[in-house]
């Protein structure tokens, strides 16, 4: 075949047989953002015949240090268009099909059947759990990668075995998506770019084994990765007992499913104070300021010229002082307005008394309220 | 003595990556042990797992086991 591939070509196991399942494939890459750019790249570098891409989302500043398919010039711009664009330069053999969508479960039921495989490269619970039962449901091999700050977890779901059954899938690593709240998102919790750089290739790595049926896929096993102490570590998966009972077992049920709902919180919009309300209503209330010390700007000089009672303690010792706002009205800080949230339960469960409020938005909000 | 390591945010209920416990007979006591010296910890979403094998129901533990506490992560 084409010089193009000539170092995978000449590679042992490999050749034009792989080379050909390669063009005869068909991907899809759900999320053109860390993950996705990555994926997309080697996908089409490596000649996948079709690649479909799906993010509504349009590229930011903020995206550029880990998205490395977008330029300072593209800000602004669907990530869908200006992908599909950078990919036709690296590789114009390659066909690409974009949606320049929110990825709905009519998209999965729709879509899924003429892909080989799936690739989870979104960013939120509601998108994963929602793309996760759609490949249960239509038997579909689902390329799983996930980052967090300096971590991130890669695997390869509902893998044909041998004996005809499947592996295992997310809801048997975690039958019930978690709260909003619970976990931070990297516009939260932040990510270092070249870490969903390394999970992305990974799982482009999958994707490929998947398709040429080189090697062993990472079925029924989780890898992780610490960057902070280039740590891989390798776990065996084993089916959940919740698990089938959690996934929809129709396209009907699956279709009634609200995913967004099961992924964001039972907390009502008066447990939750914006900057200007807060401002109005809550002054007198003590502000709790969950962050670690580490975290900027802190609130002292505010809190000083407002005349609010500002109290300092990180999420992690928030139980030893729950006690002292037994009865009392406070308002919960942190970052960005999550981590706040999950704060407000963790004191309503240790004391119903206290009347916890959690100021939306965080820091971040309170520092551009004028 | 069991070595516990925490990954991702849990750390941030803990206040550190990893804690040694002594006397321990099985999984299930250990968390009850974790959530007594780590209440944040309480109700926090994670998957369990005794040397690197992933585990759902209590687990026997002997002297030596890692066990390890991954939560879920969402960004990408």
């Amino acid at each position: 075949m084409q010089e193009r591939y000539h170092r995978q070509l000449i590679l042992k196991g490999f050749g034009t047989a792989a080379q050909q399942r390669l063009a005869d494939a068909r991907v899809l890459v759900i999320g053109a953002g860390g993950l996705g750019c990555p994926i997309m790249q080697y996908l089409v570098a490596a000649g996948v015949g079709h690649i479909g891409i799906a993010d509504h989302d349009r590229v930011s500043l903020s995206n550029l240090h880990r998205q490395v398919l977008f330029g300072d010039e593209d800000i602004g711009s669907l990530k869908v268009e200006v992908a599909k664009r950078r990919l036709m330069a690296l590789n114009p053999e390659i066909n690409i099909n974009i949606w320049p969508v929110s990825w709905t479960q009519s998209h999965c039921l729709d879509h899924f059947p003429t892909y080989d495989v799936v690739v989870d490269a979104t960013d939120n619970f509601a998108t994963r759990y929602l793309i996760n039962d759609a490949c249960v449901l239509l038997q579909k091999p689902l390329v799983f990668g996930a980052v967090s700050q300096y971590e991130g977890q890669v695997a390869v779901f509902n893998h044909l075995r041998s004996d005809g059954s499947r592996s295992v899938n997310y809801r048997d690593l975690f039958p019930v998506p978690p709260q909003s709240g619970e976990v931070l998102n990297c516009a939260e919790g932040g990510v270092l770019g070249v870490l969903p750089g390394i999970i992305g290739s990974m799982q482009a790595m999958e994707v490929i084994k998947l398709i040429t049926g080189i090697g062993e896929p990472l079925a029924d096993r989780l890898l992780t990765y610490d960057a902070l102490f280039q740590q891989f570590l390798d776990f065996t998966l084993s089916p959940h007992p919740d698990s089938a009972a959690m996934t929809p077992p129709s396209p009907k049920e699956y279709l009634a499913l609200d995913y967004a709902r099961a992924c964001s919180m039972d907390i009502t919009d008066q447990k939750e104070t914006d900057p200007g309300d807060w401002r109005q209503n809550h002054l007198a209330n003590p502000l709790v300021d969950i962050r670690e010390a580490h975290e900027q700007p802190r609130l002292a000089e505010l809190c000083a010229s407002l005349g609010v009672t500002l109290v300092e303690i990180p999420m992690s010792g928030l139980h030893e002082h729950a006690g002292e706002f037994s009865g009392k009205s406070v308002t919960i800080i942190c970052q960005s307005g999550k981590r706040s949230l999950a704060a407000i339960r963790i004191l309503e469960q240790m004391d119903e008394t206290i009347m916890a409020r959690s100021l939306k938005g965080g820091v971040n909000a309170l520092f551009t309220f004028k | 003595m069991i070595d516990v390591r925490f990954f991702g945010q849990l750390t941030d209920r803990t206040g550190c990556n990893t804690v040694s416990l002594e006397d321990q007979l099985d999984t299930d006591h250990l968390i009850r042990q974790l959530n007594e010296r780590f209440p944040a910890l309480a109700g926090a979403k994670y998957m369990l797992a005794v040397d690197n094998k992933m585990i759902q129901a209590n687990t026997i533990l002997s002297d030596g086991c890692r066990v390890d506490l991954l939560p879920p992560f969402s960004g990408g």
